[in-house]
């Protein structure tokens, strides 16, 4: 019930807010201001100062911040913007390489050697990672590490078409979520809570579990995005378009689901 | 870039139906095919990435380089062994003393790492 008033009241706010940017920028809440200076996001515009806002507002509201280590709105449009973890400007920051492109839906990449690293690194059995796809193709890895240790592949993958299947794995290949997505565009992501507790989604609803023991080992490689880190090397590159990254700690059904409702609403008033 | 790989007397049918742009190299014809999305092609031809092939000195002079904010080169290398970089570094890049970039001329790559399912 909390929950619903607060959504109510931010999202009666907007129109107001909207019109009023400079109130919002005169915000006391540091992240979101650390966020859109200049030197960082240097977000001006009143819809992305918005947008902005209410991410920071929803999401240490609904309690995700706390779990959130990682969070790339892609909001602003340009490489430096779509670069800062609105989490803390201070960490995790993407460094992109080579051919990808920057708009005002996201970025994408070129299939064949654009990516972005995040410097972030899962850990082992309490993890969330979390986008939005807004292309339909089969062309390369959106999100993934993989290393091989001792012979065994070991890998966090949220990839939405994989040759016909969502490929979405958070351990050895005996810990996959794997499903047959409805459409491919979307919200896709995992959630680990526990050794014996992996769930994939599409638009926070469950597409399959999976309570396979995971093993303690420690993953040292960081995910990269529009391909897949293969202990350092990129490998499968992608053509595809993303925005709305969240990476972090295991999420609840119920975080899945507030944090699908606050992207969404920010991508519906950024017309994405 | 992705691309299909066409012959002449493709391009010639292509272009009774559609306006695109294309590349001629080495005697065939490329399309974008983000530029032919929603439109049907006729017949079935091979998809290719296009690039721009740098020598091994080119390579070392700009790997790991800036070339535009917060973005940086990454060559990368074709089943032969030959650098590659992207249309869009090049286009993008911003820097004095990178001018030579725009000499560099398209060819087909053919990635090292294959896609596959792990």
């Amino acid at each position: 019930m909390k929950n619903i008033v607060f959504i109510l009241l931010l999202t009666s706010l907007s129109a107001n807010a909207q019109r009023n940017a400079g109130i919002i920028a005169a915000s006391k809440d540091t992240a979101f201001t650390a966020f859109i200076q200049p030197s960082k996001a240097n977000i001006t515009k009143d819809s992305l100062l918005w947008a902005a806002y209410y991410f920071v507002k929803m999401d240490k509201g609904f309690d995700l911040w706390k779990k959130d280590q990682a969070e790339y709105p892609m909001i602003g449009g340009t490489s430096i913007a779509h670069s800062f973890n609105i989490k803390n400007v201070n960490q995790y920051q993407i460094q992109w390489s080579g051919g990808v492109t920057h708009s005002s839906t996201g970025v994408a990449g070129n299939g064949t050697n654009g990516m972005g690293e995040t410097y972030w690194i899962p850990t082992t059995n309490n993890t969330h990672m979390f986008l939005y796809n807004r292309t339909n193709n089969t062309t390369g890895i959106v999100m993934a590490g993989l290393e091989i240790p001792a012979g065994v592949p070991y890998q966090y993958i949220v990839e939405p078409n994989l040759s016909g299947t969502s490929r979405i794995i958070a351990g050895d290949n005996a810990n996959s979520v794997d499903f047959v997505p409805s459409s491919n565009t979307g919200y896709f992501s995992l959630s680990r809570t526990s050794s014996t507790s992996l769930k994939s989604y599409r638009n926070a609803v469950v597409q399959a579990t999976n309570t396979t023991a995971n093993s303690s080992y420690t993953f040292i490689s960081s995910i990269y995005l529009l391909a897949r880190n293969n202990s350092g090397g990129a490998i499968n590159y992608s053509t595809k378009e993303i925005n709305s990254i969240s990476l972090g700690l295991g999420y609840t059904d119920t975080d899945m689901t507030n944090k699908y409702n606050i992207y969404s609403y920010i991508n519906s008033i950024l017309v994405r | 870039m992705n691309t299909y790989k066409l012959t002449q007397e493709q391009k010639n049918t292509l272009a009774s139906l559609y306006s695109f742009e294309a590349v001629h190299i080495n005697g065939c014809w490329y399309v974008s095919v983000d530029e032919m999305e929603g439109n049907p092609l006729p017949f079935t031809v091979p998809t290719v990435a296009l690039m721009f092939k740098v020598t091994i000195d080119q390579k070392n002079l700009i790997v790991g380089k800036r070339y535009a904010r917060r973005s940086n080169f990454n060559p990368v290398q074709d089943i032969n062994g030959d650098w590659f970089i992207s249309k869009e570094e090049i286009h993008n890049c911003t820097r004095a003393g990178f001018e030579w970039l725009y000499e560099l001329t398209e060819s087909e790559f053919i990635p090292m790492h294959l896609p596959e399912n792990i």
